[in-house]
């Protein structure tokens, strides 16, 4: 049987001298989305830069596809799609020239051309636009779009509705459905009810810390 | 090397210099700075005395070493403002090379136009040909050195309060080897003294900065984003 695709066993992490959460442990395999919800500060944006390679572990161990993933090790991100806090994308290049630039420093194999990644997401009117110009809505939009046309098997989503409308929040539940049905893995901290699909729906609750 | 790491590599010195030319404005700003320290000698010193002849190589370059730091927050600190430097470190392209394209990228949008204003301005000031080509030849082998150490203090503060301070503190103590071989480059040829010397050890410089900076430069990155 081969190993499940991403297993965290007894994370630790320590922010400066304070332990942010040890004895953390998960395992997500294809077709599943684990929604991350904690408190303010529980250390949820902390853990998703653990399981994206950006930090390393203060403890335990972490392994994608049966191999330990440390900071700078390539074999997961040729396979990750990374969302932060800040959309990541420049103020200065119109939306077009951005989600050019993201795909060619992506090393996934893209699914369909940009501009239909655009069109998904409901920005092909403002390809020509210079992000500086977009509301912070239509950024997150951008920042999706590179979910929807890279082909990859691992998501990481740090509050992916943040700014997001109405209809932009229902566009995610069905991105990541689909996501889902394609076999891929979805992590995906937000505070907002997840409308997806039960048989691939799990959620991670962080525990009240235990006292000594 | 695979070919989508050198579209990668492409890709991240293009949209550099796109956005180095959308905000061409801003990059006027260093130059105009440049100008000003340049042309605050002559009122100092005095316009009909020839000590400013015998200086003005020196003070290029002092003020090439200033003006280059003005530019540095852009390698990294803006695109660590705005997000986009996670999707750089996430990037399963070697990370050096990327980083090699952000200095780069410095180069060509904050030393390169520097280069030929200080051509110019030394060409007002009247300095001999000889003289001249031995500055701007000093100039071109050593900013690439700059660009790179530059890059590499900027991965090492991406984060920090106080950036842009900070950074100048940093790096200027480490031009030092630079700015000596380059002004005495410059002092020999006003002297008719070879200066072939000078140039080689410049080469040099630049040639072990730009084998190890972008390792340093790559695992200061990684360590900062952790």
């Amino acid at each position: 049987m081969p190993p499940p695709a991403l297993q965290a066993r007894e994370l630790a992490c320590m922010r400066g001298d304070d332990l942010i959460f040890d004895q953390l442990s998960l395992t997500a395999d294809a077709g599943e989305v684990w929604q991350i919800v904690g408190a303010n500060g529980a250390g949820k944006t902390s853990l998703l830069k653990i399981f994206a390679g950006l930090a390393p572990a203060a403890g335990g161990k972490l392994q994608w596809r049966g191999t330990a993933v440390q900071v700078g090790a390539a074999h997961l991100r040729q396979e990750l799609c990374y969302l932060g806090h800040l959309p990541g994308v420049t103020g200065y290049l119109s939306v077009a020239e951005n989600i050019d630039y993201l795909a060619k420093l992506s090393g996934c194999p893209q699914r369909m051309r940009p501009a239909e990644a655009l069109l998904a997401v409901g920005l092909a009117e403002l390809a020509d636009i210079p992000v500086r110009r977009l509301s912070a809505g239509q950024r997150q939009r951008l920042a999706l779009a590179r979910f929807v046309l890279l082909d990859s098997a691992l998501w990481i989503m740090d509050e992916p509705l943040t700014a997001l409308d109405h209809d932009g929040q229902r566009m995610v539940e069905a991105m990541l459905a689909d996501h889902a049905r394609r076999g891929g893995i979805a992590i995906v901290s937000t505070h907002h009810a997840l409308a997806v699909p039960p048989p691939h729906f799990r959620r991670f609750e962080f525990g009240a810390r235990p006292t000594p | 090397m695979s070919n989508a790491a050198i579209t990668a590599a492409g890709a991240v010195l293009m949209r550099d210099l796109q956005r180095a030319w959308r905000r061409r404005g801003e990059l006027m700003q260093p130059l105009v700075f440049f100008t000003i320290t340049v042309y605050l000698f002559p009122l100092a010193i005095g316009p009909a005395d020839d000590t400013l002849r015998i200086l003005l190589p020196s003070i290029v370059w002092v003020a090439v070493l200033l003006s280059m730091t003005l530019t540095l927050p852009d390698v990294f600190a803006v695109d660590h403002a705005d997000g986009s430097l996670d999707h750089l470190a996430l990037s399963p392209h070697p990370l050096a090379l990327l980083v090699l394209m952000k200095a780069a990228a410095h180069w060509l949008s904050g030393a390169a136009p520097l280069l030929v204003l200080a051509g110019l301005l030394c060409a007002v000031f009247g300095l001999e040909t000889y003289t001249l080509r031995a500055l701007l030849l000093g100039l071109l082998l050593g900013s690439p050195v700059l660009s790179l150490i530059g890059t590499l203090a900027s991965a090492l503060t991406v984060g920090l309060r106080g950036g842009t301070l900070l950074l100048a503190l940093l790096t200027l103590p480490m031009y030092i080897p630079v700015l000596i071989f380059g002004t005495s480059a410059a002092r020999n040829a006003a002297l008719g003294i070879p200066v072939e010397a000078e140039m080689f050890l410049l080469s040099g410089l630049s040639v072990l900065a730009l084998t190890l900076t972008p390792w340093a430069t790559a695992a200061a990155l990684r360590a900062r984003l952790g």
